[in-house]
């Protein structure tokens, strides 16, 4: 695999997943829209976004739990080695704009480990925060460990 | 039904329908696809779009990346909706769980269903709200579960 995936017996519980730091634009969320097939218009069209009594466009869930995921994945190598991802979506997040810049940052955190079905499993809690520190976007992993 | 509510707004025809699957919607996973999903989200490894440096990296095809699921879900028109008396304005996205339990590959056939795990009654910070489970499975050509989704919309 590309990356080294950290070993079971190296891991404990506390251990902390390298932050990760995303910065979607408006052009990020369009391009999402195309890929994900999910042209709910506020995620792209600002004034429905106002109308419907948000500050402006959002991020939508799966680009926030795509971030999650590239954390993850990140951290253990393979997406082959995910189990299980869940993100709660208690927030919106705004896309970058310029002269107005927001980020994402996703940190994660091991809080149990234990072996099950011959596998060595880890769970991590995620927290998707925006540029200004809000949890946003809860979320939990289950990865399988060398 | 809920305390405060006088009459459940979850009407019979709508419990009928919990648990009830749409027939399968057949999704081949596209290179191209997953190669609009990859420089949506940003994601960088060469694995996922490259033949060649998945062979590099270990795997026998290119794999799926782990949130490309929600590109090809079974059309929400084949899922009936609960009526639910004509409650509520808008549905809002609560969260989404998702179980992988067989490796997918870029060039395969998959089949998804879906089908209403359970609707209950709650009151959130909005107010009253009607919070559905909807369940999705990804099945390759054999049968075998390779994902399994369970998303939660709340209608408030």
């Amino acid at each position: 695999m590309d990356r080294v995936a950290p070993r079971w017996d190296d891991v404990e519980v506390g251990t902390r997943l390298p932050e990760l730091r995303k910065e979607a634009t408006t052009r990020t969320l369009v391009q999402f829209a195309g890929a994900s097939e999910d042209f709910h218009e506020i995620h792209y069209d600002r004034e429905q976004a106002e109308r419907l009594g948000l500050p402006d466009v959002i991020l939508q869930g799966y680009l926030k739990k795509s971030y999650l995921a590239e954390c993850v994945t990140n951290w253990i190598g393979s997406p082959q080695r995910l189990r299980r991802l869940s993100a709660e979506y208690r927030g919106v997040d705004a896309p970058s704009r310029q002269g107005r810049p927001q980020s994402f940052t996703v940190r994660g955190r091991v809080t149990r480990l234990w072996q099950e079905g011959g596998e060595k499993l880890a769970e991590i809690s995620l927290e998707g925060r925006d540029g200004g520190g809000r949890l946003t976007t809860p979320g939990l992993a289950v990865v399988a460990l060398g | 039904m809920h305390a405060g509510v006088e009459q459940s707004v979850i009407t019979d025809a709508d419990r009928a329908l919990i648990g009830v699957e749409t027939l399968p919607g057949y999704h081949l996973i596209e290179a191209g696809a997953v190669r609009r999903f990859c420089r949506a989200v940003g994601l960088e490894d060469a694995y996922y779009v490259d033949v060649e440096a998945a062979h590099a990296a270990g795997y026998p095809e290119r794999p799926v990346p782990p949130t490309f699921w929600c590109a090809i879900q079974a059309s929400g028109s084949e899922l009936p909706r609960p009526h639910l008396g004509g409650f509520g304005t808008r549905t809002v996205n609560g969260g989404t769980d998702f179980e992988y339990l067989k490796p997918a590959y870029v060039g395969q056939t998959v089949a998804c269903t879906a089908r209403i795990l359970s609707l209950t009654e709650r009151t959130v910070r909005a107010g009253h709200a009607v919070v559905s489970v909807i369940e999705h499975t990804w099945r390759d050509i054999s049968g075998d579960v390779l994902t399994r989704a369970r998303l939660t919309g709340i209608r408030l």
